[in-house]
């Protein structure tokens, strides 16, 4: 069909036909080439594949992605959403680093050998950049909800020091990235996904377990089902969390030193067993976790 | 499901989906932005004719598990619908209002505050631009507005 007299609209329909020709490069700025290898899958069968597309100033590696999706890969297959380090989706492994491609400039890589782009390997692959990360979803299932004490005010409120509040916050920045999942060498190399938490939901335990107002106490099921003994603190999480949230010193050494003090302290169990009744600190138990005062049972 | 299938058939030289996209959403914030004119919303309307063209002989390659270009693919045909409803809706009103605003017409006009603007499908298939009128305001209602004016 010929195309309307309208020129703009002529225009669209050329710049159609030179599309395939055309190379996507950012207005005005110096640009050149960057070749990224990329891993090209489905399932558990695949290999890295080199692209090599035009950079230019500002850009990320999603940036760098989403082109070479346009511009001949469109089956690409990447997960990605705000592009603000915010949403956690566009998790992968960067250089062989657990990275969010929004996040990382392509001013920080060097680009004169060409930067690798891998899914998270600790999850099982579906295809390319995207892994099946449903066991983290499976694990928070397993952690006991939010159960706050009844309120304290005749209005059905709360009141509570503003320190107890400020000591979860912390941990309420995780954007589920699972990148400290990803690195954690329990999962990533011995797979135990379904026998260890992770360090994701070991920061969601602790958030709940210093919450001022639950009422719960989870170390019973720490230390039995949530496997937080698994964790010999090597602290990658840390290193790779994009929030920057200080996951072994804050929330999984406290959370052990709280199992340590319950299940393995052989004088707080005498001192326990002596007064009839649990010791000091520590929250008042509403039907989860076993009392060991009065059985006089050594659990070590 | 046949017509979802499609652009694997044309799998060999067509133009990919992408691009169609891009120059939908960079002719839709030229010419149907922020402010918006006349013949701009009529350059649009034309425009969009012929990436309808476009769209409809885009091709995809690969498979159809976790394919981002089909998706786009599948896409297109809707994000040219609303841009057209869009377009043809922002024509009608010949005044601003809110974030609808006319270079031409840069007055709010109480007259268009009558009516909605409804685009709806006619026998044929076409795009009809209707006025619909709203409801007289409740005197109560009426009488709080003017209160706080």
């Amino acid at each position: 069909m010929s195309p309307p007299d309208n020129s703009f609209a002529r225009n669209i329909v050329e710049s159609g036909q030179r599309a395939a020709a055309r190379s996507n490069t950012s207005a005005g700025t110096e640009t050149h080439a960057a070749t990224f290898r990329i891993w090209r899958g489905a399932g558990p069968t695949g290999q890295l594949q080199d692209y090599s597309t035009s950079v230019s100033e500002g850009m990320v590696v999603l940036d760098a992605m989403i082109q070479i999706q346009a511009e001949g890969a469109t089956d690409l297959a990447v997960r990605w959403n705000c592009k603000a380090g915010k949403c956690g989706s566009c998790s992968a492994e960067i250089n062989g680093m657990p990275r969010l491609m929004c996040m990382t400039r392509l001013s920080e890589l060097d680009l004169q050998t060409p930067v690798t782009v891998e899914p998270m390997r600790a999850f099982p692959p579906v295809k390319d950049l995207v892994t099946d990360v449903s066991s983290n979803f499976r694990a928070k299932k397993r952690i006991r909800k939010f159960t706050p004490r009844a309120p304290d005010a005749p209005d059905g409120t709360w009141r509570m020091g503003q320190a107890d509040a400020d000591r979860v916050q912390e941990f309420r920045k995780c954007i589920e990235c699972f990148l400290c999942q990803d690195v954690c060498h329990v999962l990533r190399d011995h797979q135990l996904h379904e026998q260890f938490v992770g360090p994701r939901l070991l920061v969601h335990a602790a958030q709940l377990e210093m919450h001022p107002l639950d009422i719960l106490d989870r170390t019973e099921e720490l230390k039995e089902s949530h496997g937080i003994g698994y964790c010999n603190i090597t602290k990658c999480c840390t290193k790779v969390c994009p929030e920057h949230i200080t996951i072994t010193d804050n929330a999984i050494i406290p959370l052990k030193e709280r199992v340590v003090d319950k299940h393995f302290d052989p004088l707080g169990k005498l001192v326990r067993l002596v007064r009839g009744r649990r010791s000091g600190g520590g929250k008042p138990e509403a039907g989860g976790g076993a009392r060991d005062a009065g059985r006089g049972e050594a659990k070590l | 499901m046949r017509t979802a299938l499609e652009p694997f058939d044309r799998r060999e030289g067509g133009e990919g989906p992408y691009q169609v996209e891009h120059d939908l959403q960079t002719m839709m914030q030229e010419l149907v932005g922020i402010v918006r004119r006349e013949d701009e919303i009529r350059r649009a309307i034309e425009g969009l004719k012929a990436l309808q063209e476009r769209a409809r002989k885009v091709s995809v390659t690969g498979n159809r598990e976790y394919n981002p270009g089909w998706h786009t693919a599948l896409d297109l045909q809707n994000l040219l619908t609303v841009s057209e409803i869009v377009a043809r809706a922002a024509l009608e009103r010949k005044e601003s209002r809110g974030g609808h605003f006319r270079d031409d017409f840069p007055e709010k006009d109480p007259a268009y505050g009558k009516f909605n603007i409804v685009v709806k499908r006619g026998p044929n298939g076409e795009m009809q631009v209707v006025r619909e009128p709203i409801p007289e305001m409740r005197d109560d209602l009426k009488r709080i507005i003017e209160e706080n004016k």
